[in-house]
């Protein structure tokens, strides 16, 4: 019996120990090799994340490991997340698939929880609270040049919040307290101090730490860009604020930064500052560097250049073709002012009678339709067509088994059907420079043009336009004629504000600009100007109410945040 | 003949399935001493699947040992049982791909026939098999000899899908488990019980594709592979006190504690190969060609663990026989939360009443029982499916493509230095267990001793502190949504269950069997702020396949879970289609999304009923579902693609079913056959149905030395339901099934010596 109860002791005891110690089980570090903490962190590790989310959708490329929950991790890029709601309500892109929220975004119908609206959204404030996060804790480590960039890449997710919804939250440090709103005008008012003053610690124009990295020269622009709005988002003009606007062009326009020598340079696969032909980073101020192999995601340039591109295109240097952006009529018509009406041709004959000069006949991928340097001879053409660079424009295709097909023209554009509306082939991952080694047969290589030199001879015309006085003699003329000389279109002698809109149409298509444009000029909202699907209808004939203006602040955070009033409207 | 048909005349059903073969071998032996009995047994199972290249083979061995010591006071029970696997998957795209692709096409372009019809051109990219030609952007895949590529529009040849494609996997696993008992000597009513357990595996599959592939991998082929290891061990000791003061008080108490250790941990990787043909080079300077260097290969490595803690006890009290009280209490801890949050407790209470027992029913002898059950209880969750460190604040390094460059330039290279970035993830220490509360009451019948029984159930549950990705404030963490305890949701329902010998005679029995539930779920709450009734706050779920991210479900609050939310259309007098502008915004947009329907069922029913009769025996069960609604996603799907059929060259079937909806809506002014009719409620049918699951014959011999039986069975002979896909019987309510649920039958002799 004695026995017994010992050996009841010993095993209680074995028992008892065993529990305690497991219990401690509960605390545990992870053992995921993937993951540190933040006691092993290295500042680059978290100064490149804060660039990378202007060019990375996640932790593995293409995809896989997303910053952004609750949608389709291609679409959350910072990049596509404003093309997309940038683009596709106005009247120069159409994009024919039906993916969620695009629908509502062309026929300007959207609502609190559009998919694009609320991904644009979850973008911004996923940069800004990571930029956040380094600058509560790194800004000492950091020194004043990377804290001032680091300011700098959350204050162009802010700017993109002031002109997108208006007023937002606002939040500049890491707090788990439900961030207050502020309104449009304080946000405006917060932004340009915040530039100014961070500017100072930028490293001089032209004269960045190294080429991903930025200089005043962004943030000069991007000053004169929002200086330049101020009457959308003030609610009144200010003379002095288009002083500003001027002041802050003209600063770039005078830096090292100048045009590239040919505008495709500036969308194509080595347009980085490796190359030694092209020169499009004697342009680009804020690259955002794109990698078939390092750096890969499906909504930047991956995006731009295979939404563009269909089977019996010119070759665009990727096999990955999405078939999905299309021209809309008042695009083309920028280009082919003679084009005034919805044709459909479906043979030669008619090809030939309705698009006039502007027919050209392209051949699939063989050597004869290329040039010497590799680029089609139907653009060539194109472009000797509409006396311009930038008219980048296909509109016939051969299909697989060679039929030619004529591309329509402000008709309906079908999924599926391959040559309804006309092709851009405007963003490429072709080279100019044949050293130039491409990373990838599908991934691209072309870094994304965030911001280029061209804006600020715009902004300046448009800001002397608009009342600023002239600095230094520069005249909007002059200004708007550097810009065309480099496309090899015809100088103008006289220039008013509807030029410098439809110039900037010419220019900037495709690059996330137009809906800013189209509302500075008043002629985004009301029933001034139709184009195609227009508040939904093919000829545009619905006019868009003004609220339209701010996109409507997502559902799932007014919800989720008290503090928050809606935007008027929605 | 249409434009782009072709001249053969395939079925393509015949060219993807074939008659398989199994065989199964199992070889037991028994025996021991009294104090040390044992068990061992080895099998082996061979299996060839219908779906051609599919194949398991299994091999299992299993020992059992029993030993007892000090008059069986101490016991032992060990179990072991080790299991290999061979498995070669068939690519199962090859399913659906069979039911759309082109029969006039061949499996096989002949190259020694000059076919005009079939191009054959292309046989060589597409390794000799038919498929839908695709120019190659030669430039871009810097390879003049490789002409054509795939297209991710169209489908692929079935028999090239599976044969193109290898997928093995090995692995292996060991179960085992030793038990210990020990009553203690002089104090029998005194029980000490302890359990180890240990479950390890290893598993390591392999994918490859051939350069001929139809798919992503089509040119560089794909040699991948995925490894893990994981193991669970398992620790519990209780012990329990017996007592039955006398014959009218019976008392229990047990108390216990558990550990358990779960990890896994593993890795995957892959890449394909430029071919010797690819005049790219990897250097600027054009010294390294990429001809036979790896293409796009990636690797990781991941490993992960949780801890469960437990202390647990339960008391057990029965007086004079008829009333009965169980009460439990445990404490949970899980190492997934952060520390304060880990520990959850979770009491339950059980009574019962037999009421029968009681003096004024004892001699009513119709009832032959009849007994009161009342319960309340609560039940923790954890399981996250979201990884095991919810409540710590990572930063997660970036994987192969997703580094950055800031442009600093390698000297010896000359190309640009790439950063590995760091990424703080969403991280919530608060978050801790997710809790059910249950109240049940129920009531047992028994009536005619016992021939008909039946019971009856209510119960209610609410689920609170539910665990899940929710929208958080932006701003206030790492990412928009964050795993968080939010809302909470309730079910309550009645259960019914009847069963009855409705015949009993010596030659001829008849036992019927019925069961019947009623459940209703609703959404309580569902944010972490405010709400308001003009736009409610709802989680989009029910991924479709149209387009590109697009969802048919929401769980809303005030809603069932899974609710569709469509577009209500009408017909108009011309027979075509248009939706309801409900918010008369004179535009079609996500505010005129309505409510309709769940894909939850109402009520659900089953029958059993067995006939015997000499030695001939009958069985069938029926089961039932009403008010169970389904999106056809089949049928929805095809609505964009109906106006080309012979989309970018290829000509698939269509499905007949969709027609006349198309038809229907093709001119519509408000639905577009490629951007909205996916979501109007014409998809969402009443997938109400009555199935019978199986029906059995059999006759069984039954002399003294030998015992045999003989039967057929058939497997889900018939189904009744006005749904128009193939199978309403689908989970969450989005039907993307190709392929029915099969009918099978069996035959099937046993002996017994």
């Amino acid at each position: 019996m004695k026995k017994h109860i010992s050996i009841f002791t010993v095993v209680a005891l074995l028992f008892g120990s065993m529990m305690s110690s497991c219990v401690q089980d509960l605390e545990h570090d992870c053992i995921d090799p993937n993951m540190i903490t933040d006691k092993d962190i290295e500042l680059n590790q978290l100064f490149s994340k804060c660039y990378s989310t202007l060019g990375l959708t996640g932790q593995k490329g293409p995809d896989g490991s997303g910053d952004i929950e609750g949608m389709d991790e291609g679409k959350s890029s910072f990049y596509r997340t404003v093309n997309e709601t940038n683009e596709y309500g106005c009247d120069q892109l159409y994009w024919i698939w039906p993916d969620i929220g695009v629908a509502e975004l062309r026929s300007n119908s959207w609502t609190s929880t559009n998919i694009q609206c609320r991904g644009l959204y979850a973008r911004c404030y996923f940069d800004i609270t990571l930029c956040n996060l380094f600058l509560d804790n790194y800004e000492k480590e950091a020194g004043a040049r990377k804290t001032a960039e680091v300011r700098f890449i959350r204050a162009l997710n802010y700017y993109y919040l002031l002109d997108n919804f208006g007023n937002v939250p606002f939040c500049l440090h890491v707090e788990t307290d439900d961030p207050d709103q502020i309104k449009r005008a304080d946000l405006y008012d917060w932004l340009t101090k915040e530039l100014e003053a961070l500017r100072t610690d930028l490293a001089p124009a032209g004269q960045r730490e190294s080429y991903y990295r930025i200089d005043q020269a962004a943030a000069d622009l991007l000053l004169s860009r929002i200086y330049l709005n101020h009457e959308i988002y003030l609610g009144t003009a200010d003379q002095a604020v288009y002083d500003k606007a001027a002041k802050y062009a003209k600063m770039v326009i005078d830096s090292p930064y100048q045009l590239a020598s040919k505008y495709q340079y500036l969308f194509m696969g080595d347009n980085d500052n490796l190359s030694a032909v092209n020169d499009a980073y004697k342009e680009i101020i804020l690259p955002v560097a794109q990698d078939g192999l390092q750096t890969r995601c499906w909504g930047g340039s991956q995006y731009l250049i295979a939404s563009y591109s269909t089977a019996g295109m010119p070759s665009v240097g990727t096999i990955d073709r999405w078939k999905s952006l299309r021209a809309k009529a008042q695009l083309v018509q920028l280009f082919c002012p003679e084009l005034k009406r919805p044709y459909e041709p479906t043979n030669a004959a008619e090809f030939k009678k309705m698009y006039g000069k502007y027919a050209v006949t392209t051949s699939t991928e063989d050597a004869s339709s290329y040039d010497e340097n590799g680029f089609p001879i139907c653009i060539k053409e194109m472009q000797a067509a509409c006396g311009d660079d930038r008219a980048l424009f296909i509109n016939s295709i051969k299909d697989t088994t060679g039929v030619l097909h004529y591309c329509n023209f402000w008709k309906e554009c079908k999924a599926d059907v391959f040559y309804s509306g006309w092709l851009i082939w405007k963003f490429t991952n072709k080279v100019a420079d044949p050293k130039h080694v491409l990373g990838d047969s599908k991934l691209v290589d072309m870094d994304i043009p965030m911001m280029r030199a061209a804006e600020a001879y715009f902004n300046y015309a448009e800001a002397v336009l608009r009342g600023a006085g002239e600095i230094d003699g520069y005249t909007p003329v002059e200004a708007i004629n550097t810009i065309r000389r480099r496309a090899h279109a015809e100088e103008i002698s006289t220039c008013d504000l509807d030029y410098i809109l439809d110039e900037r149409g010419r220019e900037f298509y495709g690059e996330s600009m137009r809906r800013n444009d189209l509302i500075r000029f008043h002629k985004f909202t009301g029933s001034t100007y139709a184009w195609e699907y227009k508040g939904g209808d093919i000829l545009g004939k619905t006019p868009i109410d003004d609220y339209r203006i701010l996109f409507p602040l997502p559902l799932t955070d007014v919800v989720a945040n008290s503090k928050l009033t809606q935007n008027p409207g929605y | 003949m249409a434009d782009g048909l072709g001249s053969a005349n395939t079925n393509w059903q015949d060219e993807i399935y074939r008659t398989a073969i199994a065989t199964d071998h199992n070889f037991n032996v028994m025996g021991g001493t009294k104090h040390m009995p044992y068990r061992a047994s080895l099998g082996y199972t061979y299996q060839d699947g219908t779906l051609r290249t599919s194949q398991m083979q299994r091999a299992t061995a299993s020992l059992n040992l029993n030993p007892s010591f000090l008059d069986d006071h101490l016991t032992f029970n060990l179990n072991a049982k080790g299991m290999y696997i061979y498995n070669r998957y068939a690519e199962g795209g090859a399913v659906g791909s069979a039911l759309v692709y082109d029969p006039t096409r061949p499996v096989r372009v002949d190259p020694f026939l000059n076919d005009t019809t079939e191009n054959p051109a292309y046989h060589k990219e597409y390794g000799g098999y038919y498929q839908t030609p695709y120019l190659a952007d030669q430039s871009a895949l810097m390879d003049s000899t490789w002409n054509y590529v795939q297209n991710g529009n169209v489908p692929q040849n079935p028999v090239a899908q599976l044969m193109n494609h290898k997928d093995q996997a090995h692995s292996g696993s060991f179960v085992g488990n030793l038990e210990v008992d020990y009553k203690i000597h002089g104090l029998e009513d005194l029980r000490l019980h302890a359990n180890f357990g240990a479950d390890y595996s290893y598993g390591k599959q392999t994918t490859v594709d051939n350069v001929y592939s139809y798919n992503g991998n089509n040119y560089y082929g794909w040699d991948g592979y995925n490894e893990q290891t994981k193991y669970n061990l398992q620790f519990n000791c209780y012990a329990q006190y017996y007592k039955d003061f006398n014959e009218n008080h019976h008392f229990d108490i047990m108390a216990g504690y558990e550990w358990q250790h779960f990890k896994n941990w593993g890795s995957n990787g892959g890449n394909g190969l430029y071919q010797m043909t690819n005049t790219g080079f990897l250097d600027k300077d054009k010294t390294m060609p990429k001809a036979g260097e790896k293409y796009n290969e990636n690797f990781y490595k991941y490993a992960t663990e949780n801890y469960l803690v437990s202390f647990f006890g339960r008391v057990n009290y029965i007086a004079l026989n008829r009333y009965m009280i169980t009460a439990t209490v445990r404490g949970d801890g899980s190492s997934r939360f952060a520390k304060g949050n880990q520990w959850g407790v979770f009491p339950s209470v059980a009574l019962g009443w037999k009421i029968k027992e009681e003096a004024f029913l004892k001699d009513v002898n119709w009832l032959s029982d009849l007994k009161l059950r009342l319960g309340y209880g609560i039940t923790g969750q954890q399981d996250l499916n979201n990884g095991d460190y919810p409540g710590l604040l990572l930063y997660e390094l970036s994987r192969e493509g997703a580094s950055y460059t800031l442009g600093e330039i390698d000297p010896v290279t000359g190309q640009y230095i790439y950063y590995q970035t760091a990424r703080p993830n969403a991280y919530n220490p608060d978050l801790t267990w997710e809790k059910t509360t249950t109240y049940n009451a129920g009531l047992d019948f028994g009536f005619l001793n016992s021939r008909i029984t039946a019971s009856v159930d209510y119960y209610y549950r609410q689920t609170k502190d539910l665990i899940s990705m929710v929208d958080v404030p932006i701003g206030t963490n790492f990412r928009n949504q964050v795993l968080s305890n939010i809302g909470s949701l309730s079910n309550q329902g009645v259960e019914v269950m009847l069963n009855a010998v409705a015949i009993d005679r010596k030659h001829l029995k008849w036992d019927l069997g019925f069961n019947f539930t009623y459940n209703q779920n609703k959404i309580l709450h569902l944010s972490t702020g405010s709400n308001n009734a003009d736009n409610p706050y709802y989680v989009t779920t029910g991924g479709i396949s149209s387009g590109t991210g697009n969802t048919i479900q929401r769980h809303q609050e005030g809603y069932a879970a899974n609710t569709f939310f469509v577009y209500q259309t009408y017909k108009t007098e011309k027979g075509t289609y248009e939706i309801y502008d409900q918010d008369k915004s004179g535009s079609i947009n996500d505010k005129d999304l309505i409510p309709y329907h769940h894909a939850m069922p109402d009520f659900t029913m089953g029958l059993q009923s067995k006939w015997q009769f000499y030695g001939v025996d009958i069985s069938i069960s029926l089961r039932s579902s009403i008010g169970n609604y389904v999106y056809n996603d089949v049928k929805a799907g095809k609505m964009s693609g109906m106006a080309t059929p012979a989309r970018e060259g290829g000509y698939t079937n269509v499905l007949k079913s969709a027609l006349p909806v198309y038809n229907a809506i093709v001119d519509s002014k408000t639905i577009k056959t490629d951007a909205n009719a996916f979501m109007t409620d014409l998809f969402v049918e009443n997938g109400s149905f009555l199935r019978i699951d199986n029906i059995t014959v059999g006759y069984t011999f039954d002399k003294p030395k030998i015992m045999a039986r003989i039967y057929a069975t058939v497997q889900n002979p018939y189904l009744y339901s006005p749904y128009s896909g193939l199978d309403p019987e689908v989970f969450s309510g989005i039907d993307n099934n190709i392929y029915p649920r099969s009918m099978s039958a069996l035959l099937g002799v046993s002996l017994q010596f």
